[in-house]
C-alpha cells in the first residue's frame, strides 16, 4: 500500500541527462517519463515487462552486454545510453528480422498511423528485404474467424505477447496462448477454439494492446486508416465507470469506426469492456429516430419541429393550468448529460410548475442516495476507483463487478494480484465469488439478517473500532441494543449459510488494513433497499473503515450518468447539489436565479408516477431518454397505467417500448453527437464531446429541452452546453469549482467548490458530511413476496457483461449479439432434473403478474431453488413478470426477490 | 571430428538444433536463428556467396548480444568461431563451391559417363 | 530386470546408525564375486539379454548366493560395449557375446582368468582396470561410484559411502559453513555457465523470501551431451546426496529434480532412489536425526531444450509455458515463484558430498597442476570418437566410416584437449581437427595447440581446431 510520495528516489544519469526516479522503477519507466522515447514493441504500461522484442537495449556502464531497458530496475548512480550507433544497428536488425515475417501492407493497413513496428521501421531505416521478404500465407482460418468482434491476421503479428499478457494478467481470463515454438510461435486460442467458445469476454483488451494491426475491431476493417480518423475524446454511455473513449470517425462519411482509449487516462487506464469498446454501433443503426411523430387515429405521422413542439407544450401546459401541479411528471434521463437532466427539473419546476420530477435512480440506487444521505450526509461513492487497487480486503455484497462494472472488476483483479483478500456475499457464484476467499452464498433478501449477525460478531469479539465510534459517530446504544436481537446462529439458519462462515466474514473485514465494501443493486432493489445501505454504513462505521483512503462505502452506480441525474437535482426533494426544496434559504436562491416561484408541491418518483397515471391522477407526462414499459416491474400494469395518460410525449433516439405509446416523439441525439458532461460513481465529472452529426432532424437533447421549456411558455435557450454547465455551477456549491475549461483533459471530482479546488478523492476523512456518522437501528424484514406452495422459487434479476439493462443500444451491435441475443432464466441441475429440464431447453417462467418462455441455462451459479434473469430483451421481458413492491423511503423496486414458478414449456426453440 | 567432418555442415547441424529449439520469445532468437539456418543452407547446398559470410558475422553478433536467454545468445557460436578458424573451408564452399570434407552432396563433382550396352 | 518396488530396509536415523550399516555392508561384500553388467547406455548394443544370460548361467552353474550378476551405470567404454566388469579382480570386458558366458562365468568369475579377446585391444595384459591406459590418466570422482552400484539399490551407494558427507554436514555443521567451503573449493556451476557456485548460493541467501527451492537441473538438452545422464543412471544417490547437503546450506525446504523425459532410464532410477531415500529416513522428515526435513520431486521435461535454461525450466515448474523470462532479476534472488531459488547442474552437485567429505581447500587442489588457482576442479566429458556424435543424421553419414568411439571420462580441467583425445583407444583418430569442448553446441573453447580443456570459458567458443594438419 505505498503511496508514491513515500517511495525513495534514485538519481541516475539517462543520454548525459540527470534523472530522478524512484525506486523499483524500470530504466523504460524513468526514460519515458524524462521524454527519452527508447523503442519498444513488446511493453505495455498495464503489464509486467518481458523483454521479448530486445528493441529496448540500452548500454549501462559496467555492465558486460546489452540490457533490456524495460525490465532493468534504476539503482543509483546508474549511467545509462540509450541511443548510440551500436544500439541503432543492433535495432535496425532486429527490426528487419521482425519486418521478414510480417506482411509489409502499410498502404492498405488499417493500422497505418498508429502502428509501432512503421514508427520504429522508419526511425531506423529498416530494410524490409534485408533477408529475403515475407512471402504471405493463408491469413484464415483462424482462432477469430467469423468473430464480429475481434478479427485476427496472423500475418500482422509480431508475437510480442501482448494479447496473451493482458488477457492473462489485467483480465484474467487467459483466453488466448501461444502454440508451438522457434519460428512457429502462433498466438491462438487453446487448441484452437473459436474465440466465443472460449473464457474471451470479448473486452478487446488484446485489441488495445496490440502495436500492428494483427488484432483489430473487426468492423473497423477498410473503414478508414487510423491515420485518417479523427478522434474525439469522450465518455463512455454505458456504466457508471465513466470511461474515457476516443470516439474514432471517419469524416468522410460522418461515421464511428472504431472506440479506443489511452492507456494512463482516467479512470480506466486505457482499459475497455465489450460495451465499451464494441457497443458504439446503435449511434448509426438505421432504426434511428429521424423526425419528430405525432400519433393521429392510432399511428405515427412524421411531423415538423414546430407542429409537434407546439402540441407537446401546449398540452403539458394545458393539463397543468386545468388539474394542478400533481397532474403533470417529468422523467429525466441518466444516460443523457448533467447539462440536459439540470435542464429538465428546471423545465419542471419553470415551466412544469411542479416538483414532479424523477430519472432512474429510482430503479436502482435511490436507496443509496437516500440511505447514505442520512448516515453520512451524502449520498455517493464515497472513495475513488484509483483507491481499489491498495484495498487490503474487499468486501462485495450484492454485486457483479466483473460483469456489470468490468473496469471496476480490473481494479479488484489488481488488488487480488497484490495479495487483498476478498469476501463476497452474493446468492449466485459469480467470477468474484468463485475467486473470493470466503462466499457467503445466502438467500435472496436476507441481507439486512446477514449484515447484523456479522456486527453483533464483530462487537462480540470486540473487533470494532472502539475509537472511531466513540469519536466519529453517534447513536451507536440504539444501534448496539438493536443488535441484541440477532444472532449468527439465527442468520445461519434464515440465510442458509453455515454459521462459521458468517463469523469468518465479519472478523476478514473487521481485520482489513484497510477493508472497502462495494455493493450494487442486490443490496438497493429490495423492500428494505434503504434499509439495507444504512446497515452497510452501519458496518463500515463500526469496524472504522471509512473516512480514509481504500476504505469506504462504495456503491457502484449503474447508468453513465445516474449519479449526475441525481447531483443535477431531477427528484422531486432536491435541487442540483442534493439542496433540498423545502429548505427556505434554497428555495429563494433558485427563484432568484431562475425568476419564477418554486412550486411547492411534495411531488414523487416515477414508480408514484406510473401509478397515478394508472388513478389517473396523473394525465401528462413528459419522459425523456427512459423506458419504463420494459425497465420497471409489472409490466402489464406499467402498460395500462401508460395508456390511461392523457398525453404522453417522448424524447427519444430509437422506437421504445414506451415510445410506442406516446403522443407526441421528439428524436434526440445519443451522446456521441452532443456536448455535456457525465458524472461517475466515484463522483467524477468529466466532459462528453459531439464526435458525429446526428442523423436526419434529430436535436441534442439540451436543444429539445429548451424548446419545449419555450413552447410550454418559459422560454429558455442557450448557445451551448457549457452555458448550461456555468450556470448550474453557480448555484450548486458541490460543482461551484468547476467549468468545462478545468474538466477538458481530466474530469474533477466533487466536492470541488471554488475554482482552484482540485477536486475530492474520498469523503469523511476527518468528519463526516453530517458531521458525526448516524448509526441506524435496522430490523430485518422479509421481502414482500416469498416462496409459497404455488410459486416455491424465488426470482432474481440482473445484469450480464455483454448487455446493458433494457438492450435498446447493445441489442443493435452484432458484436454482442453474437454473444448474447435471447432472454435466458438460469436455474440450479438439481431442479432442472427434477422437472426434466436440460440445458437450453425451453421453460416457462410464470410469477403472479405474468409468464414468460425462455432458455434454460442450468449449472450450479444460482442457489437450489432460486432462479435468475437477465432484463435485457424486448423479447420475453423479464419486467413482465418482477413484482411491483417497493422499497419504503425511495419506491425502489424489488427487482431481487419475488416468488415464480417454472416448468418445461412445450414449445420447440426457433433455430437461431 | 576429424578430416571427414564438413565444418560447415557441422555448423548448420548446431544452427539448425537452436532454430528448432528456440522457445520463440524474443525476436533476435526466434527469427535470427532462423536466417542463420538459411544461409548455411544456403552454403552447404551450393548456392552461398561472400557476402553471405559477411552476413553470418554481423547477424549472429546481433543474435549473440541482443538475445535474451543463454539459448539464443551462444546458439551463433558454432558459426562465429567455425568462420574464424575454419574459414578456409567457409571460402571453398562459396567461391570454390566444394566440399572439402566430401560431405555436402550438392557440392560433390558429378561425373556423368555415358555407355554403351553391351 | 530389478524391481521398480523398493527394499524394504531399516530406517536410519542418524550418521552413526549410517556407519554401522555401512561396515556391515562393506564387510559382507568383501571380496564378492560381482559381475557388474552396465544396464544403461549398453542396453542399445545387447546388455540386457547379457545380462540376463549371466544370470540364467549362475543359476544353471548352481552359483546362485557365490556369484552376484549386478546391473551398473555406465563403465566408461563405450566403444567397447556391452562392458562388464568383474569382482573382486577388477578385470573389464567389452564386447560380450552371450555365447561366450559359460565360459566368462567358469574361467574369469570364478578363479579371475583372463579371456583375452574381451580384453581391451583384445589384450591380455590390458584386462585389469589399472592397467588399460583409458583409467589410468582418470581418476574417477563424480563417478566413481558408477558401473560398481546398482543404481536401484540404496544398500550398494551407502555401502559405498554414500550419505556420510550428508550425515557429517547436517549434523556437525551449520549451513554458511557449508556455504564457506564450497566457495572455498571454488566449485564452478557444471551446467556451462560455470557461475562460482558457493557465490550464487550465498547471493541466495541474503534473500529473505517467504521459502526457498533448490532445483536440479537435469534436462540435458546439448546435442551429443550424456554426463548427467550417466551420473543419474548410474549413481543417483551421490546426486541427492548432493542435493540434500545443498539445500541444507542454503536452508531451502523443497526441492526439484527437472530431468528430460527423453532419459527414461534416469527418470526411472532417480525416482527409486528418491523413493527409497525416504523410506530409510534419508530424505523427508528429520534426516538423520539432523532436524533437517527436505522433500524432493522429480519433474519431468516435455521435449524442450530451452527448458533447460534456468529461467524457462523454472517457468515450467510452474505450470507456464517454457518460455525464458528476462534477468536481472536472477533465479537466486528470485525464482520459483518469486522466492529466491537456487538451480545447479547435476554434477555441480555431484561434486558437493565431496567438498564435505575433503574439505573445500582440497577439494579445489584436485584441478590442474598448472591451472590450479584458476580452475579447480574436475569436468568429465563424454568424448566423441570421429563419428562426430549421437546424433543419427550423422551416424548415418558416417557408417562407412570408423566405428563410434564413444566414451566417458574423467578429466580434470585444464588438460589439454588434445591429450583427451589423444587417448582415445583404439590408437589415435583421423586428422583429428575440432574438438567441440564444454557443454553443448556453445559451450566451446578456444584454445591453441596445446589448448587447455576448460569447461568454462564459453565467449568465443566453439569449434576448436586441433593441430594435426
Amino acid at each position: 500500500m505505498t503511496v508514491l510520495s513515500a517511495l525513495k528516489t534514485v538519481n541516475l544519469t539517462l543520454d548525459g541527462r540527470e534523472i530522478i526516479a524512484h525506486e523499483g522503477d524500470t530504466v523504460l519507466e524513468a526514460a519515458l517519463t524524462a521524454g527519452i522515447d527508447i523503442p519498444r514493441l513488446c511493453h505495455d504500461p498495464r503489464l509486467k515487462p518481458v523483454g521479448a522484442c530486445r528493441l529496448c537495449v540500452v548500454e549501462i556502464e559496467g555492465e558486460r552486454g546489452l540490457l533490456t531497458a524495460c525490465t532493468m530496475e534504476v539503482a543509483e548512480g546508474m549511467v545509462v545510453e540509450t541511443e548510440t550507433d551500436r544500439l541503432a544497428a543492433k535495432r535496425k536488425t532486429v527490426l528487419e528480422l521482425i519486418l521478414d515475417d510480417h506482411r509489409v501492407t502499410c498502404p492498405t493497413c488499417d493500422k497505418n498511423g498508429d502502428c509501432a513496428l512503421m514508427d520504429y521501421s522508419y526511425r531506423y531505416q529498416a530494410d524490409q528485404f534485408a533477408f529475403g521478404g515475407y512471402k504471405p500465407g493463408p491469413v484464415e482460418p483462424n482462432f477469430a474467424t467469423g468473430n464480429k468482434a475481434i478479427a485476427f491476421d496472423p500475418q500482422l503479428c509480431i508475437n510480442c505477447g501482448r494479447c496473451v499478457r493482458i488477457c492473462d494478467e489485467v483480465v484474467m481470463a487467459s483466453a488466448l496462448t501461444f502454440k508451438m515454438r522457434a519460428a512457429s510461435v502462433e498466438v491462438t486460442t487453446p487448441f484452437d477454439m473459436p474465440l466465443n467458445e472460449t473464457s474471451c469476454v470479448l473486452c478487446g483488451l488484446c485489441i488495445t494492446t496490440c502495436p500492428t494491426g494483427a488484432m483489430y475491431d473487426r468492423a473497423a476493417l477498410g473503414q478508414g486508416q487510423i491515420k485518417d480518423l479523427e478522434k474525439v475524446q469522450t465518455v463512455c454511455p454505458y456504466c457508471g465507470v465513466g470511461c474515457t473513449i476516443e470516439l474514432n470517425v471517419n469524416r468522410a462519411n460522418n461515421r464511428i469506426v472504431r472506440v479506443t482509449s489511452q492507456v494512463g487516462s482516467v479512470p480506466n487506464d486505457g482499459n475497455l469492456c465489450v460495451k465499451g469498446k464494441f457497443g458504439f454501433e446503435y449511434v448509426h443503426s438505421p432504426e434511428r429516430l429521424t423526425t419528430p411523430l405525432i400519433k393521429e387515429n392510432g399511428e405515427f405521422r412524421e411531423a415538423s419541429w414546430d407542429e409537434a413542439l407546439e402540441l407537446a407544450g401546449r398540452r403539458l401546459r394545458e393539463l397543468r393550468d386545468e388539474h394542478g401541479p400533481d397532474s403533470i411528471a417529468f422523467l429525466s434521463s441518466c444516460r443523457c448529460t448533467n447539462e440536459e437532466n439540470y435542464l429538465m427539473q428546471k423545465v419542471a419546476r419553470t415551466a412544469g410548475a411542479t416538483n414532479n420530477v424523477d430519472q432512474c435512480a429510482t430503479t436502482c440506487h435511490a436507496p443509496t442516495v437516500a440511505g447514505l444521505a442520512a448516515t453520512f450526509g451524502s449520498g455517493a461513492m464515497t472513495n475513488a476507483i484509483d483507491e481499489i487497487k491498495d484495498v487490503d480486503t474487499l468486501f462485495i455484497i450484492g454485486s457483479n463487478p466483473t460483469e456489470a462494472h468490468p473496469i471496476i472488476g480490473l481494479e479488484m483483479k489488481k488488488a487480488l494480484k497484490k495479495g487483498a483478500k476478498m469476501v463476497v456475499c452474493d446468492p449466485r457464484k459469480t467470477w468474484v465469488a468463485e475467486h473470493a476467499d470466503i462466499h457467503i452464498q445466502h438467500k435472496p433478501g436476507t441481507d439486512n439478517m446477514l449484515i447484523n449477525a456479522m456486527m453483533r460478531h464483530i462487537l462480540e469479539e470486540e473487533l470494532h473500532d472502539a475509537e472511531f465510534v466513540e469519536g466519529r459517530c453517534e447513536n451507536f446504544e440504539a444501534f448496539s441494543k438493536n443488535l441484541q436481537d440477532y444472532t449468527v446462529a439465527e442468520a445461519a439458519e434464515l440465510c442458509d449459510v453455515p454459521a462459521e462462515l458468517i463469523m469468518r466474514a465479519a472478523e476478514m473485514y473487521a481485520a482489513g488494513e484497510p477493508s472497502s465494501i462495494f455493493y450494487t443493486l442486490g443490496i438497493t432493489e429490495h423492500t428494505s433497499g434503504t434499509e439495507n445501505v444504512q446497515n452497510l454504513a452501519n458496518l463500515a462505521m463500526l469496524c472504522g473503515q471509512i473516512g480514509k483512503r481504500s476504505s469506504g462505502v462504495n456503491p457502484l452506480r449503474g447508468q453513465n450518468n445516474v449519479q449526475g441525474g441525481c447531483d443535477m437535482g431531477a427528484m422531486h426533494g432536491d435541487f442540483p447539489g442534493y439542496q433540498k426544496v423545502d429548505d427556505e434559504v434554497v428555495r429563494f436562491k433558485f427563484a432568484e436565479a431562475w425568476g419564477v416561484d418554486i412550486p411547492t408541491n411534495k411531488g414523487g418518483r416515477v414508480t408514484d408516477f406510473i401509478e397515478q397515471a394508472g388513478d389517473g391522477v396523473l394525465r401528462g407526462f413528459y419522459v425523456f431518454g427512459e423506458d419504463p414499459v420494459l425497465s420497471e416491474p409489472n409490466q402489464a400494469k406499467v402498460i395500462k397505467s401508460l395508456e390511461n395518460l392523457e398525453f404522453l410525449v417522448c424524447q427519444e433516439i430509437f422506437m421504445s417500448e414506451t415510445a410506442k405509446l406516446a403522443d407526441v416523439i421528439l428524436p434526440a441525439t445519443s451522446f456521441a453527437e452532443k456536448d455535456g458532461t457525465f458524472t461517475n460513481t466515484e463522483r467524477r465529472v468529466q466532459r462528453v464531446r459531439k464526435a458525429v452529426e446526428p442523423p436526419g432532424q434529430a436535436k441534442a437533447d439540451w436543444e429539445i429541452i429548451c424548446l419545449m421549456s419555450t413552447a410550454m411558455g418559459h422560454p429558455m435557450s442557450y448557445d451551448n452546453a457549457g452555458e448550461i454547465f456555468d450556470e448550474m455551477a453557480s448555484l450548486t456549491p458541490s460543482y461551484g469549482g468547476m467549468s468545462f475549461e478545468r474538466i477538458d483533459e481530466v474530469g474533477l471530482q466533487w466536492p470541488c467548490p471554488t475554482p482552484d479546488h482540485p477536486g475530492t478523492g474520498f469523503l469523511h476523512a476527518g468528519s463526516f458530511t453530517r458531521g458525526l456518522g448516524l448509526f441506524h437501528e435496522i430490523r430485518f424484514r422479509e421481502a414482500a413476496e416469498l416462496p409459497d406452495d404455488d410459486y416455491p422459487y424465488i426470482l432474481s434479476t440482473g445484469r450480464t457483461l455483454y448487455n446493458y439493462n433494457i438492450g435498446n443500444m447493445t441489442q443493435k451491435s452484432d458484436a454482442i449479439r453474437q454473444k448474447q441475443s435471447k432472454n435466458f432464466v438460469e436455474m440450479h441441475a438439481s431442479d432442472a432434473e427434477r422437472l426434466g429440464v436440460a440445458n437450453d431447453d425451453l421453460v416457462t417462467v410464470t410469477t403472479r403478474r405474468g409468464e414468460v418462455t425462455v432458455k434454460a441455462v442450468v449449472g450450479d451459479r444460482t442457489r437450489p431453488g432460486a432462479l435468475w434473469m437477465p432484463f435485457h430483451f424486448v423479447d420475453q421481458p423479464t419486467n413482465r413478470i418482477t413484482n411491483d413492491a417497493f422499497d419504503n423511503i425511495t419506491r425502489t423496486a424489488e427487482y431481487k426477490v419475488c416468488a415464480a414458478t417454472v416448468k418445461k414449456s412445450a414449445e420447440v426453440p426457433a433455430a437461431t | 571430428m576429424d578430416n571427414t567432418t564438413c565444418i560447415v555442415d557441422i555448423a548448420r547441424y548446431f544452427i539448425a538444433f537452436c532454430a528448432d529449439e528456440s522457445c520463440g520469445l524474443c525476436a533476435p532468437c526466434r527469427l535470427g536463428t532462423v536466417q542463420l539456418e538459411e544461409i548455411l543452407n544456403r552454403i552447404t547446398g551450393g548456392k552461398g556467396t561472400l557476402e553471405d559470410l559477411d552476413k553470418l558475422e554481423s547477424l549472429g553478433e546481433v543474435v549473440q548480444q541482443t538475445s535474451l536467454c543463454g539459448l539464443g545468445q551462444t546458439a551463433p557460436n558454432p558459426v562465429m568461431s567455425t568462420l574464424r578458424h575454419f574459414r578456409d573451408e567457409y571460402l571453398a564452399h562459396v567461391v570454390d563451391k566444394t566440399c572439402p570434407a566430401g560431405v555436402c552432396t550438392a557440392l560433390l563433382p558429378v561425373e556423368v559417363t555415358v555407355g554403351k550396352e553391351k | 530386470m530389478t524391481d521398480t518396488m523398493v527394499e524394504s530396509g531399516p530406517t536410519i536415523s542418524s550418521p552413526e546408525d549410517l556407519a554401522s550399516l555401512r561396515d556391515q555392508l562393506a564387510a559382507a561384500a568383501e571380496g564378492r564375486r560381482r559381475v557388474l553388467v552396465c544396464s544403461t547406455g549398453c542396453l542399445a548394443i545387447g546388455a540386457r539379454e547379457v545380462e540376463a544370460t549371466f544370470r540364467s548361467e549362475v543359476a544353471a552353474a548352481g552359483l546362485i548366493g557365490e556369484v552376484d550378476v549386478v546391473q551398473t551405470g555406465c563403465h566408461g567404454l563405450c566403444a567397447m560395449a556391452p562392458v562388464a566388469v568383474i569382482e573382486p579382480y577388477d578385470i573389464v570386458y567389452g564386447r560380450n557375446r552371450v555365447k561366450y558366458i559359460p565360459d566368462v562365468i567358469s574361467q574369469t568369475v570364478m578363479n579371475g582368468d583372463v579371456i583375452r579377446r574381451f580384453c581391451y585391444g583384445r589384450d591380455a595384459a590390458m584386462a585389469h582396470v589399472e592397467d588399460i591406459p583409458f583409467y589410468a590418466h582418470q581418476t574417477k570422482r563424480v563417478l566413481r561410484n558408477v558401473g560398481r552400484v546398482d543404481p536401484q539399490r540404496i544398500d550398494d551407494a551407502i555401502q559405498r559411502g554414500v550419505y556420510a558427507a550428508a550425515g557429517k554436514a547436517l549434523t556437525t555443521m551449520a549451513p554458511d559453513e557449508i556455504v564457506e567451503e564450497v566457495k572455498a573449493s571454488a566449485l564452478r556451476g557444471r551446467g556451462g555457465g560455470g557461475f562460482p557456485a558457493g557465490l550464487k548460493w550465498e547471493i541466495c541467501k541474503q534473500n529473505p523470501g517467504n521459502d526457498r527451492y533448490l532445483i536440479c537441473n537435469a534436462d540435458e538438452g546439448d546435442p551429443g551431451a550424456f554426463m548427467d545422464r550417466a551420473l543419474l543412471e548410474g549413481d543417483p544417490h551421490s546426486v541427492l546426496e548432493g542435493m540434500i547437503i545443498s539445500a541444507y546450506a542454503i536452508e531451502a525446504t523443497k526441492g526439484f529434480i527437472y530431468v528430460r523425459a527423453e532419459y527414461p532410464i534416469a527418470v526411472r532410477h532417480i525416482r527409486k532412489a528418491i523413493d527409497e531415500a525416504r523410506e530409510r529416513g534419508l530424505l523427508g522428515d528429520n534426516i538423520l536425526g539432523s532436524g533437517y526435513s527436505l522433500d524432493i520431486e522429480v519433474r519431468e521435461g516435455a521435449g524442450a531444450f530451452v527448458c533447460g535454461e534456468e529461467t524457462a525450466m523454472i517457468a515450467s515448474l510452474e505450470g507456464e509455458r517454457g518460455m525464458a523470462r528476462p534477468k536481472p532479476p536472477y533465479p537466486a534472488v528470485r525464482g520459483y515463484h518469486g522466492e529466491p531459488t537456487i538451480i545447479n547442474n547435476v554434477e555441480t552437485f555431484a561434486n558437493v558430498p565431496l567438498i564435505i567429505d575433503e574439505g573445500g581447500g582440497d577439494h579445489r587442489l584436485q584441478g590442474h597442476q598448472d591451472l590450479r588457482p584458476r580452475r579447480p576442479g574436475q569436468q568429465h566429458r563424454p568424448r566423441r570418437g570421429a563419428d562426430g556424435g549421437d546424433d543419427p543424421r550423422h551416424r548415418l553419414r558416417r557408417r562407412r566410416r570408423n566405428a563410434p568411439q564413444s566414451r566417458v571420462q574423467s578429466r580434470p580441467d585444464g588438460r589439454p584437449i588434445r591429450r583427451m583425445c589423444a587417448r582415445l583407444p583404439p590408437g589415435p583418430p583421423h586428422r583429428l581437427r575440432l574438438a567441440q569442448g564444454g557443454r553443448g553446441d556453445h559451450g566451446l573453447r578456444r584454445h591453441d595447440r596445446d589448448g587447455q580443456h576448460d569447461v568454462h570459458r564459453r565467449h568465443r567458443p566453439l569449434l576448436h581446431r586441433l593441430l594435426r594438419r
